[in-house]
């Protein structure tokens, strides 16, 4: 019996020490390649928000090489903290890494923000939003023209809405009304406004409802908002200068 | 001869596992929505299960009996997460819509089934040959299954349009009841079959 | 009369076993005990001394569905005139137009879900059984005015042949099969038959809407009322006219075709119960069940939920399609409990869980549908349970005696 207990003992120990040498050879032979992959799914929703065509008419995708070099040449990646609002300049990478986990900006403390550089000069700006809808979190990116009013695109990249009804907040008709929409007007800041039914002719910050899901739409006006506010901190100082 | 195109060709209809043993549904429903993810999803389960099969049936003779199942366990959870590891690098879109489902693949019953009940009483040849088997028989049906839930619902296969520009996709395919009712209908529809051929 | 008879007699034998048209006799079958009882008579004791089988059953559901048809009808083409401001307001143009829209639903309705049950029958050789006639009728009542045709012979066929056939054709159904293609409609074309703009038909053409019209109906109102406001107030005050009780009593207003008029219903009801075919147990207790839960829901502090739960139960009753539910489809014999104090309990968790649904579930602003299908599948569960509590206390009494 004591010869039995040991065979097995060692049979069990094998099999494990074979087990986790194959899992770790692999999860570290891959791991470079899966970070490249989920920076690429990230850079691809702001390059979105921008209005950059990141599918082709084939509907290929744009290499990481192309996306790289939108970025390497015009978007700066910047954090601002969210109670003062002056841009961190060397944010501590273990709170981002933590803060990266939180699926809001509520729970954060730094808040990221890319910006578009032209010659030097920035001329769009982009920042992540994510909320509640009605069944799950929706993520996605605003991108704001240089007058830090004008709206130049919105995407909601990741939800769980019913497909048909809330599911419509990943459809481009509903994500293309958002741009050219102002938030700022009048030194005051104006509710952007998903609204039940249609919206009214020429308003310049609601947009038409997804039929029968009113509630998702309330959901995106909380949170974009919401959002818009925590960056209106920094974005009060550039249009200030 | 006949006996390897049995073990190969059996899982397709006569039993097939998921509309004769009813395993594997859960991820049946789950990841069906379109043709892309359910083709991804086959491929990796076809990995596993015919790797899980011929590894646990080299190792059934010095496997003590005791601790077959978390052997089994051990070699299957491996080769799940050395596949959703690929999956991550490789195809990063589709690993995040097929999200925790790859990783359930280890409790997925049919390749614990299939390695319990076939791989620990057969040599490697066949029991590869039977996990393929199954795999095809699991992708038979999770392919159908997917075909017919994104063209009712999306109108589309594989993405491409196959609906004229008016339609109104289904909803209800979309969603996981609609796959479950889809799934019974082709048990339905094989049962009947099935029987009209006993009946001949 | 005499004469219909011999002539069905007559040609009785070709459609009989051997005849020549041998696979369609569930036609034959069908229209000759439509029109004459049937010659079946059950044999051996104990007897029902009634000429009661399923067909006037049947026919007496049809009979006390015609208020809510032709007031659904008037209503319709009622909306229809006073939104799109057609200046038309009689009696007959409104019944003209409300025809014109709802006839066409019904109709396909009939037909295709007619087609299966035609089809199953010659295949199974089973009689065309009629409460087809009823689910044909009921479905389309629980539609908006504004559904696509296509979608209704979808809806129909898959109530049909999901809901009813390949559970082995009536009386075998676990679910209602009018409420299992509704739910199917549903799910699958929510645009359709969700939301503001599908209660009312606007005319293809219209030149100006009334003013103020949004379309809502009263539970979407009510639905939206942020916590500490008046829910009542917002009810009065909206849409058009104002959902006053009383408006929602008689039902002129959008929803669903035979849904509004909640006095139509109870029309319905007391044909129903005057015939003995509705279980007044069910529709009682649900009432009950209505008011237990919309009370309690009261309780709750006005100011940290929101106003709908302070709704009072008497506009609970005359909203959405409580009435319309509880009367016609809880009560249908099959999906239902059977035993009577199943059918209380049964009839009470029904009322309880629509104004559940209703209040607090942000997604589905109705839980009339929700609330019957889930009922319906645990009507078998509270029939054997009531079963076994029987036989717990004839087994107790037992006891009693024999010790005494």
């Amino acid at each position: 019996m004591r010869k039995d207990d040991i065979r097995v003992i060692t049979f069990a120990t094998i099999i494990c020490v074979v087990c986790s040498l194959v899992l770790s050879a692999t999860a570290t032979i891959l791991k470079e390649r899966q970070d490249i992959a989920v920076e690429l799914d990230r850079q691809m929703n702001v390059l979105k928000a921008f209005g950059v065509a990141v599918v082709d008419e084939n509907g290929r995708k744009l290499t990481k090489e192309a996306v790289d070099r939108f970025f390497t040449e015009n978007i700066s990646e910047v954090f601002i903290d969210k109670a003062t609002g002056d841009i961190v300049a060397d944010p501590d990478p273990n709170v981002l890494k933590r803060e990266a986990k939180e699926r809001t900006h509520e729970s954060r403390t730094l808040l990221p923000l890319y910006v578009w550089k032209e010659g030097g000069e920035a001329i769009k700006y982009a920042f992540p939003t994510s909320g509640m809808g009605l069944w799950s979190i929706i993520h996605g990116y605003v991108a704001l023209d240089r007058d830090l009013s004008t709206i130049i695109g919105v995407t909601f990249y990741k939800h769980g809405e019913t497909p048909g009804l809330g599911g419509e907040v990943s459809a481009d008709w509903f994500q293309d009304q958002f741009s050219g929409k102002i938030i700022f007007d009048a030194g005051d800041l104006v509710r952007l406004e998903v609204v039940k039914g249609a919206a009214p002719e020429g308003s310049t910050h609601q947009v038409d409802g997804m039929s029968g899901a009113t509630m998702t739409g309330n959901g995106i006006n909380q949170f974009i908002n919401r959002d818009i506010a925590f960056y209106e901190k920094y974005f009060s100082r550039i249009r200030g200068t | 001869m006949a006996k390897t195109k049995d073990i190969l060709l059996d899982p397709l209809s006569d039993n097939n596992p998921i509309t004769i043993q009813i395993l594997g549904i859960c991820s049946a429903l789950a990841v069906t929505v379109k043709m892309e993810t359910s083709a991804v999803m086959c491929i990796a389960l076809t990995a596993v299960l015919t790797l899980s099969n011929f590894i646990m049936s080299l190792l059934r003779k010095v496997t003590p009996g005791r601790i077959r199942m978390i052997v089994e366990m051990a070699v299957i959870a491996s080769l799940v997460i050395v596949a959703d590891q690929f999956l991550r690098a490789f195809l990063f879109d589709i690993s995040r819509q097929l999200s925790v489902f790859v990783g359930l693949i280890i409790t997925n019953c049919i390749v614990m089934g299939r390695a319990e009940a076939f791989a620990m009483q057969n040599p490697p040849l066949p029991s590869l040959l039977d996990g393929f088997g199954n795999a095809m028989g699991y992708s038979a049906v999770l392919l159908t299954v997917a075909s017919i839930r994104e063209i009712l619902g999306s109108g589309t296969w594989f993405g491409y349009a196959l609906m004229p520009s008016g339609y109104m996709g289904n909803g209800l395919a979309l969603l996981a009841p609609g796959a479950f009712i889809i799934i019974g209908l082709i048990i339905w529809a094989q049962r009947t079959i099935i029987k009209k051929f006993e009946v001949d | 009369m005499k004469f219909i008879l011999d002539m069905h007699d007559k040609v009785r034998p070709l459609f009989e076993r051997g005849g020549k048209f041998e696979r369609l006799y569930p036609l034959f079958e069908a229209q000759d005990t439509f029109a004459f009882t049937p010659a079946e008579v059950t044999h051996g004791a104990p007897h029902v001394r009634d000429a009661l089988d399923i067909k006037r059953t049947m026919i007496t559901v049809v009979l006390a569905l015609i208020p809510v048809v032709l007031f659904g009808m008037w209503n319709v083409g009622h909306q229809y005139n006073v939104v799109n401001q057609t200046g038309a307001t009689d009696f007959i143009a409104n019944m003209f137009r409300g025809a014109l829209i709802v006839m066409p639903i019904i109709l396909t309705s009939y037909v295709v879900g007619g087609l299966w049950e035609v089809a199953f029958a010659i295949v199974r050789k089973h009689p065309i059984n009629e409460g087809f006639l009823v689910s044909g009728l009921l479905f389309p009542l629980t539609l908006p005015p504004t559904i696509p045709l296509w979608q209704v012979a979808l809806g129909i066929s898959f109530g049909i042949v999901i809901g009813k056939e390949i559970f082995g054709g009536t009386g075998f159904n676990v679910l209602n099969p009018a409420l299992t293609a509704r739910a199917f409609l549903f799910f699958a074309y929510p645009v359709q038959i969700t939301g503001d703009t599908v209660w009312t038909k606007i005319a293809a053409d219209s030149t100006g809407l009334i003013e103020g019209f949004t379309g809502a109906t009263p539970l979407a109102v009510a639905a939206l009322v942020p916590a500490g406001a008046s829910v009542l107030d917002a009810l009065h005050g909206s849409d058009y006219a104002g959902f006053t009780w009383l408006r929602m009593f008689i039902g002129t207003m959008g929803g669903s075709i035979g849904e509004t008029s909640a006095l139509g219903c109870l029309i319905g009801a007391a044909i129903l119960i005057g015939f003995g075919v509705g279980s007044w147990r069910i529709m009682v207790g649900s009432v009950i069940g209505l008011i237990l839960m919309s009370s309690l829901l009261n309780l709750l502090p006005a100011d940290n939920y929101k106003a709908f739960t302070q709704l009072p139960f008497w506009y609970h009753m005359v909203m959405g399609s409580f009435a319309f539910g509880t009367v016609y489809m809880a009560t249908d014999p099959v999906s239902a409990a059977a035993s009577n104090r199943g059918k209380w309990i049964y009839g009470g968790l029904i009322g309880a869980l629509i104004v559940l649904i209703r209040v607090t579930n942000p997604a589905y602003p109705e839980g009339v549908m929700l609330a019957i299908l889930f009922m319906n599948v645990m009507a078998p569960l509270i029939d054997h349970m009531v079963v076994q509590s029987h036989i717990r206390q004839r087994k107790a009494h037992l006891r009693k005696f024999r010790h005494a």
